[in-house]
């Protein structure tokens, strides 16, 4: 009996020592100028995904910069809003950040019902951006954009094209091409390019609109017709935008870090000049290793950054509305 | 022939052993423990191997891989908890099995098991990679719903002799896989406005609580009987002739069919662990003892998830199209290490896929030689008092699955399910065919909706498409075949659809 007691109180003081032992580095740490523990990255994505990638690209070099881990944290789901509202409402004391989208912060917080705005995240800066394509089979009957348009006029309804889901980007440049074009293409929603791509291949659909295909393309399985961005891409410097061939719908992904919106002002200033810093340093690297996973870089300060997500959201806004998503 | 052999040359170098070692390793521990897939540790494992070529990366990424369904099994046998899901068919009669004390030969058998279906699958791989992923390619939602018709009439005889119960649980795992945003249109459904619903409720979670946290909860409510202790013997820990006899064929016949079903994109690994229990029982000449603890049951299914994960290889490498998780994670990988796998590759980078291949056979030589030593180890843990073990295999089950997507949501699923699964085996239901409503239900959904739309709206037209016509003509001939059986057979039959 008493040797359980003690062994009963043995284990108590062990509990408590852990404790102490656990918070005591903390308390001191509380005083030390930020960042004084490692930053905790949430990633939107599953582990190995694109955006985990994007994360070890930037993460690595901002802390050999700011001297502290970038950890790597995965909450995948609901097209990346449960990572979004996580971030939205974590403490805004800088450690807690957001690989944000342009589906994240701006198309998600628009058509679907979450906790949070494109306002409740503040853009460190955009790192990078990805057009969307549209691509058909190599032996496709259609030479060009045009082509296509028409054939596409001359049978309404008839020509299938997949997107990567319903209510993502893919579903708006494919809807907004229709209105555009005065066409109607019957949209096939998939769960993503994989399988958009296999559906094409295949000849299950006519075309597709995605957002990665450069394998097949360098393979010559398929061709692009036109992309949707602002700009032509980087990696297909000879395929004209939407807008170039008179259509112009620009919908394009926006790859930012994020950070709480009511994070203090100094813990802002300080990430996001990391960012620039780190984007002058290695500007060329970070180039290159986002060329390797089909996206261009594209570096921007806080103030940029915010004017392409206004930017890019009327225009989603506007769409949205035609559309009947809202109201 | 001779780049096969060039294949291995290059990868008996040092760093290429010791990355396709680790990996085997690797994916061992990780199929061994539940919830971590090998899609996760793949994925913390990619950084690592940038340092290094792109052809030690992909040997170690794939050892993970396909080291993973060697270990998976190992905890359904054990404990009756799928260490992950391709694995969940296993636990029906590895269970049973490890009850009778024949856990060892059900270890052993099956690492013996992965180790045919993987070199099978290899050479499948290896001779046939380029036509058969073509012919993949060919296969379209059309023909995907036909298949998915013929497998729902196959699998209703899983775990059961009443198929109105089998229907019943099967109905059930349908309603919750629609719970959450639909695939084609994202409509919320059943979600009650909760944010947390709106992604659907994971197959996996579900599984580990229907299966595993449902045992424990039982032995900790019934009565504890200690077991006869009998001191466990070398004889023991290894199969008998009788149980090798049964295995051969249903090893053969798992690797093939797991091949053809990994060329699938989805759970094809799981799904081909469903179909080959199922085949195995149809024809069987003791249908009724499955469920019972029987060889057949368990090898066949861990033959074809290996198989199946070498044939899910195909798709990936000879399109550049990952059909599954750990897929599109070896895809990343190889666009890291500047690799583009797809219809280039066989001229691009020839020593790349050979090395590769060459490597695989070495990697399941190492698995067969690791895990075979291992089952003596496992074996002992299936006779540790359930007082110490019960506590350890459910901390293990709820650090695993809060760790596949940081997701407290998914514990709570878990945990629920446990509940669940016990009622449900209180009241002799039948949990594997809920676990098969949940997986086929949404690739049926979304594939007829696309088939519909294709056609617009018209669905006869699902007759112009040949190999959809073969499919739906296979399952009229099952259901024509079981009626003619049924009323020419004596009264007292009862009907085993």
């Amino acid at each position: 009996m008493k040797r359980e007691n003690r062994s009963k109180k043995g284990v108590c003081f062990f509990f408590i020592f852990s404790l102490m032992a656990v918070s005591i580095p903390a308390a001191f740490a509380a005083d030390e100028p930020y960042p004084n523990r490692p930053i905790n990255v949430i990633i939107n994505m599953a582990p190995g995904s694109l955006m985990d990638n994007h994360a070890r690209i930037l993460g690595e070099r901002l802390a050999e910069l700011l001297g502290q881990p970038f950890l790597r944290i995965h909450k995948p789901g609901g097209g990346g809003s449960l990572a979004a509202s996580f971030v939205a409402k974590s403490k805004p004391d800088g450690y807690t950040l957001l690989t944000g989208t342009s589906t994240t912060n701006i198309l998600i917080p628009l058509v679907k019902k979450v906790d949070y705005t494109i306002d409740d995240l503040y853009p460190l800066g955009i790192y990078a951006r990805a057009p969307h394509y549209l691509i058909v089979k190599a032996d496709a009957p259609w030479k060009t954009f045009q082509e296509f348009i028409e054939d596409a006029r001359a049978r309404p309804g008839q020509l299938k094209i997949a997107s990567y889901g319903k209510q993502t980007y893919g579903d708006f440049v494919i809807e907004d091409l229709n209105k555009k074009a005065g066409i109607k293409l019957v949209q096939l929603p998939t769960k993503g390019c994989a399988e958009a791509v296999s559906m094409l291949l295949g000849g299950n659909v006519d075309a597709d609109v995605c957002t990665s295909s450069v394998g097949q393309v360098e393979a010559g399985t398929v061709r692009i017709l036109a992309l949707s961005d602002e700009k032509r891409s980087e990696l297909f410097p000879n395929v004209k935008t939407f807008k170039e061939w008179g259509y112009p719908v620009s919908f394009f992904g926006l790859f930012s870090l994020c950070a709480p919106a009511k994070t203090p002002q100094p813990i802002l200033n300080m990430l996001s000049n990391a960012m620039q810093e780190v984007f002058k340093r290695h500007g060329q690297q970070i180039r290159e290793e986002l060329r390797r996973l089909e996206n261009t870089a594209f570096f921007c300060d806080p103030a940029q950054s915010i004017q392409e997500f206004k930017k890019s959201y009327e225009e989603a806004y506007r769409v949205a509305k035609e559309m009947g998503y809202i109201q | 022939m001779d780049q096969l052999l060039h294949g291995f040359a290059a990868s008996f170098s040092l760093i290429n052993l010791l990355a396709c070692f680790l990996g085997c390793l690797l994916g061992t521990i990780v199929g061994v423990l539940p919830g971590l897939g090998p899609a996760a540790a793949m994925a913390l494992t990619l950084p690592f191997t940038l340092k290094y070529g792109a052809v030690t990366g992909l040997i170690m990424l794939t050892g993970i891989w396909y080291g993973a369904y060697y270990g998976g099994s190992t905890t359904s046998i054990l404990v009756n908890i799928p260490g992950e899901a391709a694995s969940v068919v296993t636990c029906i009669d590895g269970y049973q099995m490890a009850k009778k004390g024949r856990a060892g030969a059900a270890l052993a058998l099956v690492a013996v098991g992965s180790f045919v279906a993987g070199t099978i699958g290899i050479m499948g791989l290896q001779f046939f990679a380029p036509p058969v992923g073509n012919a993949a390619l060919s296969l379209g939602p059309p023909e995907y719903l036909a298949f998915m018709v013929l497998a729902f009439l196959l699998l209703s005889n899983i775990g059961t002799e009443s198929p109105g119960k089998s229907f019943l649980m099967i109905g059930l795992g349908l309603w919750l896989s629609t719970i959450g945003l639909s695939a084609l249109d994202g409509a919320p459904r059943f979600t009650f406005g909760l944010n947390a619903l709106e992604m659907g409720i994971d197959f996996l979670p579900l599984a580990m609580g229907l299966f595993g946290i449902a045992e424990v909860l039982k032995i900790a409510i019934e009565a504890y009987v200690p077991p006869v202790v009998k001191k466990l013997r070398l004889k023991d820990l290894y199969p008998n002739r009788e149980e090798i006899k049964h295995s051969v064929s249903p090893m053969i016949r798992g690797s093939i069919l797991g091949f053809f079903v990994g060329l699938l994109p989805g759970p094809s690994s799981v799904i081909s662990t469903f179909i080959s229990y199922s085949l195995e029982k149809r024809i069987s000449r003791h249908p009724e003892r499955f469920g019972t603890g029987i060889v057949e049951g368990v090898v066949a299914p861990e033959a074809a998830n290996n198989s199946a994960c070498m044939g899910a290889m195909i798709p990936l490498l000879t399109l550049g199209i990952p059909f599954n998780a750990p897929a599109a994670i070896l895809l990343a990988g190889l666009r890291m290490h500047h690799v583009e796998p797809g219809p280039l590759l066989f001229q691009q980078a020839p020593d790349l896929f050979w090395t590769f291949i060459g490597s695989m056979y070495l990697g399941n030589l190492t698995l067969l030689i690791l895990n075979l030593p291992l089952v003596g180890v496992f074996a002992r843990v299936a006779t540790i008092r359930p007082k110490f073990l019960m506590p350890i295999i459910t901390i293990l089950c709820l650090v695993g699955i809060y760790g596949v997507r940081n997701s407290f949501f998914d514990v709570w699923i878990m945990l629920l399910s446990g509940v669940i699964g016990f009622i449900i085996l209180k009241w002799k239901y039948p949990v594997a065919p809920l676990i098969i409503g949940i997986i086929l239900g949404p690739m049926t959904e979304s594939n007829l909706r696309k088939s519909l739309m294709m056609f617009h709206g018209d669905p006869s037209r699902i007759f112009s498409r040949p190999i959809a016509l073969v499919f739906l003509s296979l399952a009229l001939a099952f259901v024509i075949y079981k009626m003619i059986r049924h009323f020419s057979a004596q009264p007292s039959r009862t009907m085993l659809l």
